[in-house]
């Protein structure tokens, strides 16, 4: 009986082990797991907003509901503010600015060629950069800039395609 | 005067390269290290290190290192687009940013903002792209392309500087501008860190209990009482509709840190509501909120302290 007890404890040992291993092997592994996978809109000059993958990891811990008190966090406690200090309630108030203009489909074509200007232009000056590390054996500074390159090309390879795609109409 | 000219006047003032160590306790701390070069400067804090040139007159390059992550900002200055990356840099792979990466460049934008106003061109917008990126969520691309424009991407808001402006968000509660995601009355100011989760105040309309958030990383919802009516600091309230008021921690300026720059826009006035009224840095609820901060740094105008 002593002897399966001893077993059971045993591998309930190597299970919380290899849990708590897992748990921290993630975390040192993120930088490796190509952890964003949204992609910008290709129909849109701005930057793309991202839908929230998994409300529960977004502003709370893990497995807390919505509107239930945690028990795991420190409840903050008011403190007051000196009156004499803050803005008077009756204050100035400041109409509100006019709505931003969105760009038009084509002012959006052109500030999408315009980005590949730019990325052509980063491109050739990465290279000069590169070209200067290799030169003086700066081996680290060159992979880098041989990450960015590659990175660079592509992005703009993806863009290019995107701006041919948006330009027929697609 | 150009902005960009100031750089060659002021160089052999500002950019003073310190190398001391001071020790604390077992930690060792770095200081800031700024080297000019020809084109801009470069430089380290700690383990972070960056760079931010003009290879030529319509271009500047920022690069910063840390935690193993390299993120890069191209920005055109005849065009206003800009380009941003993030990666690995052990295998040039996507990457995401954390709490402590946020730290990190919260830590630099501390020590850039330390070096006052009236910067060389390419160190003032250095700790502009730090401090936007240092409120970088947790969930969005850090590859993608922004254009900075005034009045189609940007909406200055000096103007309104030190009196009351509205500022809302959407998110799973409710939609833009409803009464649970909006407050009407954000006085924009220069006013500092009041203390709590989010370094600022709220009034609140009477003595009673009210929806709280229990941190800037991590918000567990909880009821916070409040003796009486009046400004209170230290908590951090969460879509309660009978709040209206808020100021502190330089409510509206772009990026994080206070005092850093005076940059008061639109978008990052409704950033700042997003992540101090119910939502966390991290959050991905305030990612279009954030999106819409990301060219500000590079063109909105700086209001003044």
């Amino acid at each position: 009986m002593e002897k399966r007890i001893a077993v059971v404890g045993a591998g309930i040992a190597i299970a919380i082990g290899v849990w708590w291993w897992r748990s921290g092997g993630e975390s040192d592994a993120r930088r490796e797991a190509g952890a964003a996978e949204t992609t910008a809109d290709p129909s849109s000059v701005a930057p793309s907003s991202v839908a929230p993958s998994s409300p529960s990891l977004s502003d709370r811990p893990a497995g807390l509901p919505r509107g239930a008190a945690s028990t795991m966090v420190a409840r903050p406690q008011a403190v007051p503010v000196d009156p004499a200090t803050a803005p008077p309630l009756d204050g100035p108030h400041s109409p509100q600015a006019a709505p931003q203009q969105p760009f038009t489909t084509h002012e959006q074509l052109a500030k999408r060629a315009d980005d590949l200007v730019l990325l052509d232009d980063t491109e050739k000056r990465l290279e000069g950069e590169l070209a200067a590390a290799q030169q003086a054996g700066d081996t680290q500074t060159a992979r880098t800039i041989e990450i960015r390159l590659e990175r660079l090309r592509a992005l703009r390879d993806r863009r290019r395609a995107e701006l041919e795609r948006m330009r027929e109409g697609k | 005067m150009h902005a960009r000219s100031w750089f060659a006047l002021a160089l052999p003032i500002v950019l003073v390269a310190c190398t001391s160590e001071e020790e604390v306790g077992s930690k060792s701390v770095d200081s800031l290290v700024i080297t000019d070069t020809a084109k801009g400067v470069v430089g380290s804090f700690g383990e972070t290190s960056f760079s931010s040139e003009m290879p030529d007159a319509d271009h500047l390059s920022i690069t910063v290192q840390t935690n193993g992550m390299m993120i890069t900002a191209e920005l055109d200055l005849k065009t206003g687009v800009l380009d941003y990356d993030g990666f690995s840099l052990a295998n040039g792979e996507n990457t995401q940013m954390t709490d402590e990466d946020r730290a990190s460049l919260l830590a630099l934008e501390h020590e850039l903002a330390g070096l006052g106003q009236g910067l060389p061109y390419q160190l003032d917008k250095l700790r502009g792209f730090v401090a936007t990126w240092a409120e970088f969520p947790s969930t969005m691309d850090l590859q993608f392309m922004a254009v900075s424009e005034e009045t189609r991407t940007i909406t200055s808001l000096c103007y309104a500087k030190n009196s009351y402006y509205p500022a809302s968000h959407d998110c799973q509660i409710n939609g833009w501008w409803t009464d649970q995601t909006t407050l009407d009355d954000v006085w924009l100011s220069s006013t500092g860190d009041l203390g709590g989760p989010d370094g600022v105040a709220w009034y609140f309309p009477a003595g009673g209990n009210y929806s709280c958030c229990s941190g800037s990383t991590s918000c567990g919802t909880y009821t916070c009482n409040i003796p009486y009516a009046g400004w209170w600091s230290g908590v951090e309230v969460d879509h309660d509709t009978r709040v209206e008021y808020s100021y502190g921690n330089c409510f509206g300026v772009c990026g994080a840190g206070c005092p850093g720059s005076y940059q008061f826009t639109v978008d990052c006035v409704n950033h700042d509501q997003c992540v101090r009224n119910g939502h966390v840095m991290a959050s991905a609820y305030c990612d279009d909120q954030f999106a819409s901060t990301t060219d500000d740094w590079a063109s909105a105008p700086d209001c003044g302290p």
